[in-house]
């Protein structure tokens, strides 16, 4: 009998951790909402959010082969294009708007600055056939993939299928990127009780969620809307944002909020990198801000801050850093690409 | 091999491992024992040999054109010294990135010993081969924005501002030279002879007025990753590279 007991005790315990162990390739933080992401149109297994990495840094996808998804989203720049003002393509070539970081996607409702595409599945075709961007056409990528008997393989662990479409290339490139998950700031750390603020740090806290929480929304940072946030107009760019989306007048010149989180490593800033500092940001909002027709509502009220009460937001948005994300080694360059 | 051969080659290792060598003693005990002297280099970037000044100054260049400078930004690495040809010094962890922005990082530090006579100084422009492949810490940390892909590696040297008549945006040009693989090796070594031995500081210039006539800004107003032009480049921007007083 005891040795029934025994038996299925180890079935069970060994069954449970299968289970989590399928179940940690996201998980949702504690307070967070739920994520907007369906999970059930693309269960994340190792094996294709392996592959979706393998794809994110294989400049294979690109039109002349020398691009990947990982040449403008580094790891190391929180997967945004570290001191770029705008994103650099294939053959040198400078697109229109600044590379945004590529962060706890599954809560993201629209991709781009103007929000243009409302599906992570969808969103990779843009950038993979831009022509100042990857430049490649998608047949021509699966042509490619399915040459090669690397990738065929890859996709027949993956998909038991080894015939390459172009949902499967999307929806293995959404499995990687759904794990980008940064929630391991200092600033997560307070929230859990297991850290605390410094007082400079606490102080810019509290300016922080006095001035800037309602678009910045806590726990992600953003509320995912479209403001004009009172930048000069760029005539260089002319950059009308969510307006070329919509063709709606009052659209014009609104621009998605971005998350602060990581915001130390994603210089420079705004949608056409025009800020490489904090302290320009925050210049910006204290006396930069120009009104217009389509001023969000939310800056109408002059911001004030003293030169201390600036140095202090500084110091609470540097806790936004999550070096774990950063450095995370499942989030770098996969070694199988070497032997390919 | 039984269980017993195994721990006892095991413990073998382990207490030789432990075992200090007296000579290694020895010399780490003398160089404690040795003073030390701060020796700076400074390394500034010149335009007709006067001192640039970043963002705000505009320059005149060639036809009268317009030229400002908004970043530099470059790795200087393996420091070593050398007496009649023979090293006498060896920098340990030689990286530093040098950002003209912040007038700090521009002098280096570094304690000698008090008794060390050289008459030049080698070092690398660049991040060579070998650490663009090895560990990622202090002035190589990728989020200080030096770095590209496993691919292309670390950028070496940062040089971006604005001139009249180039096609680009708000007439900017960037010029970023790296790459570290066969074929787009770009990093230069210097060696440089040192007159005034005394002297705490050694002042380094590199011209950049020099440099820029071999850029064809209209052509081409930015390198962003590693090619034959940035090789190129590297070369003739570490000829540049003098002593000044």
């Amino acid at each position: 009998m005891r040795k029934y007991i025994f038996i299925s005790v180890f079935i069970f315990v060994t069954l449970t951790s299968w289970v989590l162990i399928e179940e940690v390739y996201f998980i949702i933080p504690e307070n967070w909402p739920q994520p907007v992401y369906d999970f059930k149109q693309n269960k994340l297994t190792k094996e294709k959010i392996e592959l979706g990495r393998i794809l994110f840094y294989d400049p294979i996808l690109s039109k002349n082969n020398k691009i990947s998804c990982a040449s403008c989203h580094s790891s190391f720049g929180a997967f945004a294009h570290i001191d770029h003002a705008l994103s650099h393509g294939i053959y040198d070539s400078i697109g229109t708007r600044n590379v945004p970081s590529l962060v706890n996607l599954a809560w993201q409702p629209a991709f781009r600055w103007d929000g243009g595409i409302e599906s992570l599945d969808e969103f990779s075709i843009m950038p993979l056939t831009h022509p100042k961007e990857m430049g490649e056409q998608m047949n021509s990528i699966l042509s490619k993939l399915n040459y090669s008997s690397f990738y065929k393989n890859l996709f027949f662990h993956s998909f038991q299928d080894s015939v390459i479409t172009k949902e499967k290339l999307l929806k293995s490139l959404s499995q990687f990127l759904l794990t980008l998950l940064s929630y391991n700031s200092k600033y997560d750390s307070v929230m859990r009780k297991q850290a605390s603020f410094t007082k400079q740090e606490s102080n810019g806290y509290q300016i922080f969620k006095s001035n800037c929480n309602v678009c910045h929304q806590e726990p992600l940072f953003t509320n995912f809307s479209f403001q004009n946030n009172g930048l000069p107009i760029d005539s260089s760019l002319n950059d009308y944002g969510r307006f070329l989306v919509t063709q709606n007048p009052t659209d014009s010149f609104l621009f998605k909020v971005p998350t602060l989180r990581n915001i130390e490593y994603t210089f420079p800033y705004m949608h056409d990198g025009r800020f490489k500092k904090l302290s320009e940001i925050i210049k910006h909002y204290n006396s930069g801000i120009i009104s217009s027709p389509t001023l969000s509502s939310n800056l109408k009220k002059k911001i004030s801050l003293t030169t201390n009460e600036k140095i202090d937001l500084i110091s609470f948005l540097l806790t936004l850093s999550d070096r774990t994300f950063v450095f995370n080694p499942d989030f770098q360059f996969p070694k199988q690409l070497l032997t390919n | 091999m039984n269980f017993k051969t195994i721990s006892f080659f095991l413990l073998s290792i382990l207490l030789l491992t432990s075992i200090e060598l007296p000579a290694t003693k020895k010399n780490n005990q003398l160089s404690l024992q040795q003073k030390s002297k701060t020796q700076t280099i400074s390394i500034q970037p010149l335009f007709l040999k006067k001192k640039l000044v970043l963002n705000d100054k505009i320059y005149s260049y060639s036809n009268s054109k317009k030229i400002s400078f908004e970043t530099i930004k470059f790795y200087i690495t393996n420091i070593r010294f050398f007496e009649k040809d023979k090293m006498v010094y060896d920098e340990k962890n030689s990286f530093h990135l040098l950002d003209f922005d912040n007038p700090n990082s521009m002098n280096i530090k570094l304690n000698l010993p008090q008794s060390l006579n050289y008459d030049s100084i080698q070092f690398g422009l660049g991040i060579d081969s070998a650490a663009n492949v090895g560990t990622m810490t202090g002035d190589l940390d990728p989020t200080k924005g030096m770095y590209w892909t496993w691919k292309g590696g670390y950028i070496n040297f940062k040089l971006e501002g604005y001139i009249d008549g180039v096609k680009s945006r708000k007439n900017e040009f960037q010029y970023h030279l790296g790459g570290y693989q066969f074929g787009e090796n770009c990093y230069q070594e210097i060696n440089l002879h040192i007159a005034n031995k005394k002297s705490s500081t050694i002042n380094i210039g590199f011209e950049l007025y020099d440099f820029i006539q071999n850029l064809d800004f209209v052509k081409q107003s930015h390198i962003m990753s590693p090619g034959a032009d940035a090789v190129m480049l590297s070369s003739l921007l570490a000829k540049s590279f003098k002593i000044i007083r």
